[in-house]
């Protein structure tokens, strides 16, 4: 199983590497009608929130799970959390994915998940 | 003791067929022409599943032409006559918008501007797209009964100005606005509604000189009084001298004309309309409560108007009302593969659970059935990102019921209280995201909220009422 973990990280970060260097190279495929000022727009919209609640979260992890050692709960959190959306974001330039309205359900949809992922990963261990 | 058992079974069962059929099939009910008449709400959908109105704020590239002759003088064009330069005439085109103008920071303004007044205004549903090279702005709205407000608001040039009555010219402008509100105020008999204007300290010293200037003269008081009693006294005689009088007094006073956003609300006095340093502007004083809406409606307008600045370039405005936006087939393609993934989850279920996963697979359904109707009672618009909010909490669902087998396979006594427990602890930190996006004013970002909020509550509710009753007897019997 841990191997397995392994080999399944090792992928994860190449295809970050590759998503981020095509990311740099040719930038996100948007779809007619949808634009990167609309894009940055709405992240920012959500940005509020997302930090609002990721700031809770992440409290809450440190309280609930101190014994677990705050450093390594708020470094595997973050790294969770960010790697996570960086690596749907690597997917959807690798894929040359276009990019329209529903851009934001997925995002959201792997940041409530990894939230999850986190949560119940911690839980276990407590 | 058995057999209740027994028909508290089916009826849970029924129960929640029932709620299955409503909400999927819906609940229809004949009027008096036969017509099916549905008695559940119809889900609010957001702007990108109906039609919308895009309004295209593009910057105006006409210039103006002035035709002098050959002294210099501007000429009046006069049709059948040729202005050419070798008639002897000079022409001059001047751009309506000045090239240096015409600059990204310029357009970020315009569109800053845009984005404050629909805030303002909250419009929780709009799309700005900006072309940084043309300056073209294209804001998407819903095309609902508040379409045609919301581009007026778009449309409609802000400012404030107080003008000299006499010369016309402008001594006092919106330059040092700090910031417009509507206020009221609640008389015995009456309320009055009035935009209160703040400005700088720049703004209120020359606000307090002008004062001193546009103000009510001893000479035109008895001027005044003279009129009144000469009206009076012509108002027996049925002469026209009161007319005559006026006139003449018209001429010795010193007002200004108040102009907010474009339209002429009075002349007056200054001290008049100024309230310990601020300009309060009546928009009107009512027991009615229609007018007095009426009047807080105006008031408003143009306080977000006022709030939001003026536009640095002139703007072309056009609109077009398109069909949905979304892609149908790109929805049907993530709903065939989103069901895919539950049907292969529920096959697992099934396989490893044997009958009660099957059971839970029923509650499931039950589960997105009610989901569904408890959101079109509720009234919250489903956006996409609230089908992805609908998408978590079925998610959360197969979790809760997978932690309930999984337990029930361990113990006897408490298992559902130990689910609960369990679940809780593994889905807390999604109840903050849930509580924290419902507060958006973005109806996008709400509506994960919402869903997501009422997905959780539904989970607790839900499982409490329906699958309970059942696990727990089949647990008690296994």
């Amino acid at each position: 199983m841990k191997t397995f973990k392994k080999i399944l990280m090792i992928l994860c970060i190449l295809i970050i590497i590759v998503g981020m260097y095509m990311l740099g190279a040719k930038g996100l495929h948007y779809k007619q009608g949808y634009s990167k000022n609309m894009l940055i727009d709405t992240a920012k919209q959500y940005t509020v929130f997302a930090v609002m609640s990721t700031s809770i979260i992440l409290i809450y992890f440190v309280i609930r799970y101190n014994k677990q050692g705050i450093i390594k709960v708020l470094a595997t959190s973050i790294l969770g959390i960010l790697g996570a959306m960086i690596l749907v974001l690597a997917v959807l330039a690798i894929s040359r994915m276009e990019v329209s309205r529903f851009f934001f359900p997925i995002m959201l949809t792997t940041y409530v998940s990894s939230i999850i992922v986190l949560s119940a990963s911690f839980e276990e261990k407590t | 003791m058995k057999k209740y058992k027994k028909t508290l079974t089916v009826i849970i069962i029924l129960v929640v067929a029932f709620l299955m059929f409503a909400s999927f099939f819906g609940v229809y009910k004949k009027n008096k022409n036969g017509d099916n008449v549905s008695l559940l709400p119809d889900f609010k959908l957001g702007m990108e599943f109906e039609k919308t109105r895009v309004i295209t704020v593009a910057v105006n590239q006409e210039s103006t032409r002035t035709v002098y002759d050959a002294e210099g003088n501007v000429v009046e064009e006069e049709e059948g006559v040729e202005y050419t330069e070798e008639n002897g005439y000079k022409i001059e085109e001047t751009p309506i918008n000045d090239a240096s103008l015409k600059n990204l920071n310029n357009y970020n303004i315009e569109k800053k501007i845009i984005e404050k007044r629909l805030k303002d205004n909250k419009v929780s549903q709009y799309s700005i797209d900006m072309n940084e090279i043309t300056g073209k702005i294209k804001v998407e709205i819903p095309e609902d009964d508040r379409a045609d407000e919301i581009q007026n608001l778009i449309q409609s040039s802000g400012g404030f100005m107080l003008l000299d009555s006499s010369t016309f010219e402008v001594v006092f402008s919106d330059d040092y606005l700090k910031k417009a509100e509507v206020m009221y105020s609640q008389g015995d008999i009456e309320t009055g509604v009035f935009l209160q204007l703040k400005f700088n300290d720049e703004g209120t010293k020359k606000l307090q000189e002008l004062s001193k200037i546009y103000v009510e003269t001893e000479e035109d008081k008895q001027e005044n009084e003279v009129n009144n009693e000469t009206e009076a006294v012509n108002e027996t005689d049925g002469t026209e001298t009161a007319n005559e009088n006026q006139e003449e007094e018209t001429s010795n006073e010193k007002t200004v004309w108040v102009i907010v956003n474009g339209a002429l609300l009075g002349t007056t006095h200054l001290p008049d309309i100024m309230y310990d340093e601020k300009i309060m502007l009546t928009y009107g004083v009512s027991s009615d409560r229609e007018e007095l809406e009426e009047a807080m409606e105006n008031a408003n307008e143009a306080a977000i108007l006022l709030n939001s600045g003026s536009a640095p370039l002139v703007y072309e405005y056009s609109n077009e009302t398109v069909e949905s936006s979304i892609d149908e087939g790109l929805v049907v393609l993530y709903v065939i593969g989103i069901g895919l993934v539950f049907v292969l989850a529920y096959i697992y279920l099934v396989i490893k659970f044997k009958a009660k996963g099957f059971i839970t697979v029923y509650f499931e359904i039950g589960y997105l059935a009610v989901l569904l109707l408890i959101l079109r009672l509720t009234n919250v618009t489903l956006t996409m990102e609230g089908m992805a909010g609908i998408v978590i909490s079925m998610v959360l669902e197969y979790i809760f019921s997978y932690i309930v087998l999984d337990n029930m396979k361990k113990d006897v006594d408490g298992m559902y209280k130990k689910a609960n427990l369990e679940f809780f602890l593994y889905t807390l930190p999604i109840y903050v995201i849930a509580v924290v996006f419902t507060f958006a004013m973005r109806a996008n970002i709400s509506s994960f909220g919402m869903t997501l909020f009422w997905g959780i509550i539904l989970i607790y509710i839900y499982n409490f009422i329906f699958p309970k009753f059942i696990f727990e007897n089949l647990n008690r019997r296994s």
